[in-house]
């Protein structure tokens, strides 16, 4: 028995239960959908755009540090091993595991709850709908390049003896970053649900 | 839920909504992101230039994606990668250029890396020292076709970007300057060499040098080139010289050069000059080389003598026509009969310099050189110079000793023939002058010396020597002393006044003359003479007169005269008979005594050290005389000019005409005479002899036969007062007053011959006194003039007097002003 079964919509805002055909939530003005239809097209539409964008993030530069000496331009992989050869290792794990391992861990993870959520997994909806969670909670932190980048080249300004400017790569991984949060958010996670009631239905 | 009805089971098609409607608008975002992302690459790969392959022997301080691509030193290109050659034996470069570039950078475009230098002239490429090597390149302005790989350049090209000038090689048989050495012109840089690189066959070294523009035209084909790095010290047959161009070149080295001829071509892109080791060696190359080709030629010596180097001149007639470019040894027993090694030398001459013209050639010079041969000329080798030992080689004219000839097809050079060298051997020569210096017995010499020395010191210090002075002392105080005494100083004022009363006499005597001179004595006696001519004039009637006084006296009563005579006799015989006269002798005797006693006292006075002195006196009296004659000749002058002889011998024909008389007077005195002898002068014999036994009766008392001693005694005297003169040295005292005398006479001599001119100018003299006085005449400007001035110094005293006046008066005035 759902929600959907029994007749009712819920407020995804402020979780007030509506009978269907209720357009808007009385309590906080919400709109209320049982369930949106173009949840997994915005899904995509916005995975792909921060895939699109994700590419060139780790192509170009993310930071180009210039010193009376020489110049040196470094990209999000490329700064981390930089850290890492120099022994600083916690540092390169922190700057992988926020520029690489979530970003492309946020990637796969939705791409699976966006298939699963249409085609049905053999994972417990308990877990993809846990998994849901730590995606929408984690997305945020993939940011930390792009604040560092931003908080060092306003900081390190000495114009003849040495400057960090952000790359093009900063722009581009904060829209991936962006795009991949939206993509998160237009996730229905009770597409997840849905499937999962339809697969009992079949078994039954 | 089972209670509740289930609707009829429909069968479960859902319909799907037409694509249109199902798609979201949301996926415009992906399709803008793709978009964007697509048109960034395409963009990203469009505007994207070509890449440059370039490979690098050393590729040192390249770093990809670092090193830069600079043309005139603005970036242009990115290198991308470096790598290594398939081989390993070279750096391959990717670079990146600039799209826009790429046309330019075609075929002759030139790539090097520049790297920080630092040499003596300074230091270049300091800015790559903080932003590391940057790869530098150079093309033309003509776009020529992309090109994509290229054999970088090991070093810097003469020729930047930035520079415009004419490549051109040096070559050197000794050696070259290092890489970058500028080439100066009076002192300007106006080019650059290359780093040297060795020929093929080792003979010598070349390198690429530039003279940039605009200095290109001063390179003509005339130029040489010569190295003026550091500093060369010659000793060469000219002598010993020490030469450096500047102190800049003196440590950094370097090419100067010269047009050492007008005209010539200008400098060819790829031409090749030498580099003469200096300035010298350069100027004596254009001697030889300058105007016309050379000719090689060879010579075979046969004496194999040193000090012949490459270089050393080659001369006919005391001119340098050449030079020696090679000397080996030669060995050809087949050619010469024998083992012994000879000196062939290689020798290049210039026709121009043998004056065979401008135009001449080889052929000219052969044609010349075997008609010279055939006369005698052969090649020989002398001393260049006897300092060094150097020599030299001239062409000289031996007569025909040997028959030989220019051999025109000789190998592989045309030979001249030589003769005998004719060298002095100066090492010879001076080995036998150090052998006779080293021969000198200077040691023996020294010790001479030291002896000599020691004797001298020993002398100097003995007590003898350094008694001298006091001794010495001693004697000038005693000869001060008498010099200090009163009759010695007495003397000059003596002897002064002596001499000053003779010249008072000697000028009286010629105030007299003069005196004499001017009442014109010579006009009195030319009117005395004058008068005698009168009066012999007068003599025909004198004789006249004097005849008939004969005659007279031819009639006179001698007879009377006799009895006149005889009365006379008679009286002066009583007169002797008178006792007064007896006294004479008496008298005589002391007279006599008088006269000794007077030669007593002259002879005391000859003693006398005045008398001594006379002849200094009489030196003076006679220079008064000469003076004295000279005025003599005047007067004597003044009787020539007056023709006074001529006038003395109208007077003496006069004479003559009159003693034409004489005869007839004589023989009327003849006449008188026999009458005379008529006349009783027994008679007056008679009285004479007692006249004469009167006097003998005098002569017979004895003070008359005293006189005789007393004339004795007196003559004593006289002969004892000469004596005592030739004593006092009269007679050589005499005689230089003699000689004095005879000085004078000569001196009267010169001055007489000089009198006749000397009272010509004089009355020149006068004459031009009386014309000048005449002009000074009252009515004169000049004696106008002088009154004047006269006049106005009156007046001037006058106002000064004024003054003086006012001033005693009222000396205040002087302070307050009035």
């Amino acid at each position: 028995m759902t929600a959907r079964e029994a007749g009712l919509v819920a407020c995804r805002r402020c979780a007030r239960v509506w009978p269907m055909g209720q357009d808007r939530c009385g309590r906080c003005g919400s709109h209320l959908v049982s369930r949106d239809p173009t949840s997994l097209q915005r899904v995509w539409a916005w995975w792909i755009a921060g895939v699109i964008a994700y590419i060139p993030a780790n192509i170009y530069p993310m930071l180009s540090t210039r010193t009376i000496v020489s110049s040196s331009e470094n990209t999000i992989v490329g700064g981390a091993v930089e850290i890492a050869s120099h022994g600083s290792y916690g540092v390169a794990a922190i700057i992988l595991i926020a520029s690489v391992l979530i970003p492309v861990g946020k990637f796969l993870a939705i791409a699976f709850l966006a298939i699963s959520a249409r085609r049905g997994s053999t994972v417990p909806a308990r877990k993809r709908t846990h998994l849901y969670e730590v995606v929408e909670f984690i997305g945020r932190w993939s940011m930390i390049d792009v604040f560092v980048v931003a908080i060092l080249s306003s900081l390190v300004q000495l114009s003849v003896v040495a400057s960090i400017r952000p790359g093009p790569a900063a722009f581009t991984f904060a829209l991936s970053v962006i795009f991949t949060m939206l993509s998160a958010q237009a996730f229905d996670p009770r597409l997840i649900w849905d499937a999962r009631s339809r697969e009992a239905k079949r078994t039954d | 839920m089972t209670d509740r009805p289930e609707p009829d089971a429909v069968p479960l098609e859902e319909g799907k909504p037409p694509l249109r409607e199902r798609l979201s608008l949301i996926w415009l975002i992906p399709l803008v992101a793709l978009a964007v992302a697509l048109g960034a690459a395409w963009r990203n790969y469009a505007d994207q230039g070509p890449l440059v392959e370039i490979t690098f022997d050393n590729a040192a301080g390249v770093k990809a994606g670092e090193t830069l691509l600079r043309y005139r030193d603005i970036e242009v290109g990115l290198v991308e990668t470096v790598r290594f050659s398939a081989d390993l034996e070279k750096v391959v470069v990717e670079v990146r250029i600039e799209k826009d570039l790429a046309d330019y950078i075609d075929g002759d475009s030139r790539f090097w890396v520049v790297r920080p230098e630092v040499s003596a002239r300074g230091v270049s490429g300091l800015d790559t020292v903080l932003s590391g090597v940057y790869i530098q390149g150079a093309w033309d302005s003509e776009p020529g076709g992309f090109a994509s790989r290229f054999e970088g350049l090991p070093n810097a090209p003469l020729l930047g970007a930035d520079q415009e000038g004419v490549a051109f090689r040096l070559r050197s048989a000794q050696g070259l300057p290092a890489a970058n050495t500028p080439i100066y012109f009076k002192g300007v840089e106006v080019g650059q060499v290359a780093a040297a690189e060795i020929n093929q066959d080792g003979s010598g070294v070349a390198t690429e040098a530039v003279i940039y523009e605009p200095y290109t035209r001063l390179v003509t084909d005339t130029t040489r080139f010569w190295d003026v790095s550091g500093f060369s010290f010659s000793l060469g047959a000219s002598g010993a010289r020490l030469n450096f161009d500047s102190f800049a070149s003196l440590i950094s080295g370097g090419i100067t050069f010269e047009n050492m001829g007008s005209g010539g071509a200008p400098l060819a892109d790829g031409a090749v000059f030498d580099l003469f080791p200096d300035e010298e060696a350069a100027r004596d190359d254009f001697l030889v080389e300058g105007d016309g080709r050379s000719v090689t030629m060879s010579m075979v010596f046969e004496q194999n003598l040193s000090g012949l180097s490459t270089g050393a001149a080659v001369e006919l007639g005391g001119l340098r026509v050449g030079e020696v470019t090679a000397i080996t040894g030669l060995v050809d027993a087949e050619r010469f009969g024998d083992e012994d090694v000879r000196l062939l030398t290689t020798v290049r001459i210039n026709p121009g310099r043998i004056g065979l013209g401008d135009g001449a050639g080889e052929e000219e010079l052969f044609d010349y050189l075997t008609s010279r041969v055939a006369d005698g000329l052969r090649a020989q080798l002398t001393n260049a110079s006897i300092l060094t030992g150097g020599l030299k080689i001239v062409l000289v004219e031996t007569g025909t000793a040997s028959e030989a000839r220019f051999e025109r097809a000789a190998d592989p050079y045309p030979q001249i023939p030589t003769t005998r060298a004719d060298v002095t051997d100066i090492s010879t020569s001076a080995q036998g002058v150090l052998q006779r210096v080293s021969d000198l017995p200077i040691e023996e010499v020294m010790q001479s010396a030291i002896g000599f020395l020691d004797n001298a010191t020993a002398l100097v210090g003995s007590q003898a020597l350094q008694e001298a002075p006091d001794e010495l002392q001693g004697i000038l105080a005693a000869v001060r002393g008498v010099a200090e005494s009163q009759d010695v100083q007495g003397l000059p004022g003596q002897v002064s006044g002596l001499v000053g009363d003779l010249q008072e006499i000697s000028g009286s005597l010629n105030a007299i003359l003069s005196e004499l001179e001017r009442q014109g004595i010579s006009e009195t006696l030319a009117g005395a003479v004058a008068d005698l001519g009168r009066a012999a004039e007068g003599l025909p009637g004198v004789v006249e007169e004097v005849d008939a006084v004969v005659a007279r006296a031819g009639e006179v009563p001698l007879d009377a005269l006799s009895a006149d005579v005889r009365a006379l006799l008679a009286s002066v015989q009583d007169y002797v008979d008178k006792p007064a006269t007896q006294a004479i002798p008496d008298e005589l005797v002391a007279a006599m005594d008088e006269v000794q006693a007077i030669l007593a006292d002259v002879r005391g006075l000859t003693g006398g050290a005045a008398v001594q002195g006379a002849p200094d006196q009489i030196a003076a009296v006679l220079s008064d005389l000469e003076e004295i004659s000279g005025s003599l000749n005047t007067i004597v002058s003044e009787l020539e000019r007056e023709d006074i002889a001529a006038r003395l011998t109208a007077t003496l024909e006069d004479v003559q005409r009159s003693a034409e008389g004489l005869p007839g007077l004589v023989d009327q005195a003849e006449g008188i005479l026999t009458e005379a002898g008529e006349v009783p002068l027994e008679t007056l014999a008679n009285r004479t002899s007692e006249l004469l036994a009167s006097a003998e009766a005098i002569l017979d008392q004895p003070s008359t036969r005293e006189l005789p001693g007393e004339l004795n005694g007196a003559l004593s005297e006289l002969r004892l007062m000469l004596e005592e003169l030739r004593e006092g040295g009269v007679a050589e005292n005499a005689n230089a007053t003699l000689v004095s005398a005879r000085d004078a006479a000569a001196a009267v001599e010169e001055a007489t011959q000089l009198l006749p001119g000397i009272a010509t100018q004089l009355r020149s003299v006068a004459n031009q006194a009386g014309a000048t006085l005449s002009n000074y005449g009252r009515e004169s400007e000049f004696s106008r003039d002088t009154q004047q001035a006269i006049r106005q110094i009156e007046a001037a005293a006058a106002a000064i007097e004024r003054l003086a006046r006012t001033i005693d008066r009222k000396p205040n005035s002087l302070i307050l002003g009035r």
